[in-house]
């Protein structure tokens, strides 16, 4: 019997574990570079777009549990607008639906008035309306054209606004930032797809002349396909993981030394924080990955029964 | 065992590179296919290891034709036929070993079944010390005979070898000429394509096929 090859108990049985392509050449680096970034790109979209959509919501929320009293001071001395305040926020608090009246002082209602009138005078001179910002309880909020119409009747010169103008612009802004969200994402997921789809092909193409030998040799187009599947596989869910992990990292940096609070605090919800919102944010990623994955496998098994169909071509 | 008959090959809309070819080979027949440069050789061993369809006429290989052979059916023709390529076409990312091997690991034959085969037949062409050697370490010669190895290991029932000696020296090229008349005194059918003169001196009872224009004349010999 001949000498076995040096290494071979190590070694274990030749082939034993390993796939006849090879591990890495150029082309398949290159692919899963490609693979890496377009899948890093999607989840840093699909991340930003979760975040957005979470600094909406809130945005929202804020202003819809908002509403303010405003009271004219029509000809009435100080004291007898400061009576007419006082009864708003009376009625006011004795509203169910509302959970805190606070009313602004002068210089809050001044400080919001400067952008408009400056600050030289102008303000002194002109009868500027008492403010009271009222807080719904967003579980039971008050009926604010109710309210409104009894501050009307009961307190001259007073009206209630619920800002419900923004909030439908606001609503508006918020549906249109959420589906340029999904475009966004959507461009990306087709970007990538067809990036990744082109770069499986490349690989794959560079693998013909072994392809070739291992039909020439008598492999079955199974079992080819199945070599052909293994790499891309392994290839793939790694690429598409490391890309979706970078993002992961980036977003958690994020949520720890973001100079602004409020994408420290949108980042920390969105992977820890709230629980809806991390679980929708993993399992986007999670579709991210196993896409690209699939989208590779397809890829490499259309193009290796192209190379195979064409092996045995009329001359 | 090969039958050929009036077969024709035109590249696209080029002119026939081989026509009305037809002859047979029965088995254990031990042949030399030989004819200028570009004659036509590669191509009509690619005809015969089914590495290319016809444009015309019929081809039966084993008893079988293979314009109506299904696709599926062709892995198991093809282990029939080993092949000694002229550019060797060795894998370099496989060890000489693994590359000998390939055509019973692609088989579904376990490494521990074929082992021992292998390392004897690396023995025999040569190579029993370059077992772990990847082919771009080997010489000319060396991958020459790791790819008549590989060729030979399924004991197919036909070895096509295109020019095997082109790229050793004539001490080699006598001792490979000699391992080829021993596969064939086994039982294997041989074809060999070549223009070396002195190998087909060095095997007068074989049959020539010579191409010549795209034609085919055939010398009858006996069993080397």
């Amino acid at each position: 019997m001949s000498a076995r090859p040096s290494g071979w108990g190590r070694a274990g049985p030749v082939f034993a574990g390993r796939n006849i392509l090879p591990r890495a050449h150029a082309p398949l680096r290159t692919f899963m570079v490609a693979m890496t970034v377009m899948c890093f790109l999607a989840a840093m979209a699909a991340g930003g777009m979760f975040m957005t959509w979470q600094a909406i919501d809130t945005w929202k929320a804020g202003v819809v549990s908002e509403a303010t009293a405003q009271i004219l001071p029509l000809d009435d001395s100080p004291e007898d607008v400061k009576k007419r305040v006082d009864e708003v926020v009376r009625l006011l608090r004795g509203t169910e639906g509302i959970r805190s009246v606070r009313v602004l002082s002068m210089k809050e209602n001044r400080d919001l008035l400067k952008p408009w009138l400056g600050q030289f005078g102008l303000l002194d001179d002109l009868p500027v309306p008492r403010l009271v910002a009222i807080t719904l309880d967003r579980k039971n909020p008050a009926n604010i054209e109710a309210l409104d119409g009894l501050i009307r009747v009961k307190v001259r010169g007073a009206r209630v606004d619920a800002h419900g103008h923004w909030v439908l612009q606001l609503s508006d802004m918020a549906r249109t930032a959420g589906w340029l969200g999904v475009a966004i994402l959507a461009g990306i997921a087709l970007a990538a797809a067809i990036l990744v789809a082109w770069a499986a092909r490349a690989a794959l193409e560079s693998n013909r002349e072994t392809i070739e030998v291992l039909h020439l040799v008598g492999a079955r187009d199974r079992f080819i396909a199945r070599q052909v599947e293994k790499r891309f596989l392994r290839a793939g869910f790694l690429s598409a993981l490391a890309g979706v992990v970078v993002a992961f990292l980036i977003f958690a940096l994020l949520a720890f030394i973001a100079p602004s609070e409020g994408i420290r605090e949108g980042a920390w919800n969105m992977l820890f924080g709230d629980r809806q919102l991390a679980l929708r944010t993993y399992v986007t990623w999670a579709v991210i990955v196993i896409a690209a994955t699939t989208i590779s496998l397809a890829s490499a098994r259309t193009a290796v029964i192209r190379i195979l169909q064409n092996m045995f071509r009329q001359g | 065992m090969i039958r050929f008959e009036n077969v024709g090959v035109r590249y696209g809309n080029g002119p026939e590179i081989l026509r009305d070819i037809s002859f047979e080979l029965e088995e254990g027949g031990f042949a030399f296919l030989t004819g200028p440069s570009g004659a036509g050789k590669t191509t009509l061993l690619r005809l015969m290891y089914l590495g290319l369809r016809p444009t015309r006429g019929l081809i039966h290989m084993f008893g079988e034709d293979i314009a109506t052979l299904p696709r599926r059916r062709f892995p198991d023709m093809r282990r029939r036929i080993g092949v000694v390529f002229q550019d060797f076409r060795l894998l370099d990312h496989l060890t000489t070993f693994e590359n000998v091997a390939l055509p019973l690991f692609v088989d579904g034959k376990r490494p521990s079944e074929y082992a021992d085969d292998v390392m004897e037949l690396l023995s025999w062409v040569g190579l029993g010390d370059h077992a772990n050697a990847y082919p771009p370490v080997l010489s000319g010669g060396e991958k020459q005979r790791a790819a008549i190895a590989r060729a030979i290991v399924g004991k197919p029932r036909v070895l096509l070898a295109d020019e095997p000696t082109g790229n050793v020296d004539p001490a080699l090229a006598r001792r490979l000429l000699r391992l080829f008349v021993e596969l064939n005194r086994l039982g294997t059918t041989v074809v060999i394509a070549t223009h070396d003169h002195q190998l087909l001196n060095a095997a007068p009872q074989a049959r020539i096929m010579t191409i010549r224009d795209g034609r085919l004349t055939m010398t009858a010999g006996g069993t080397p």
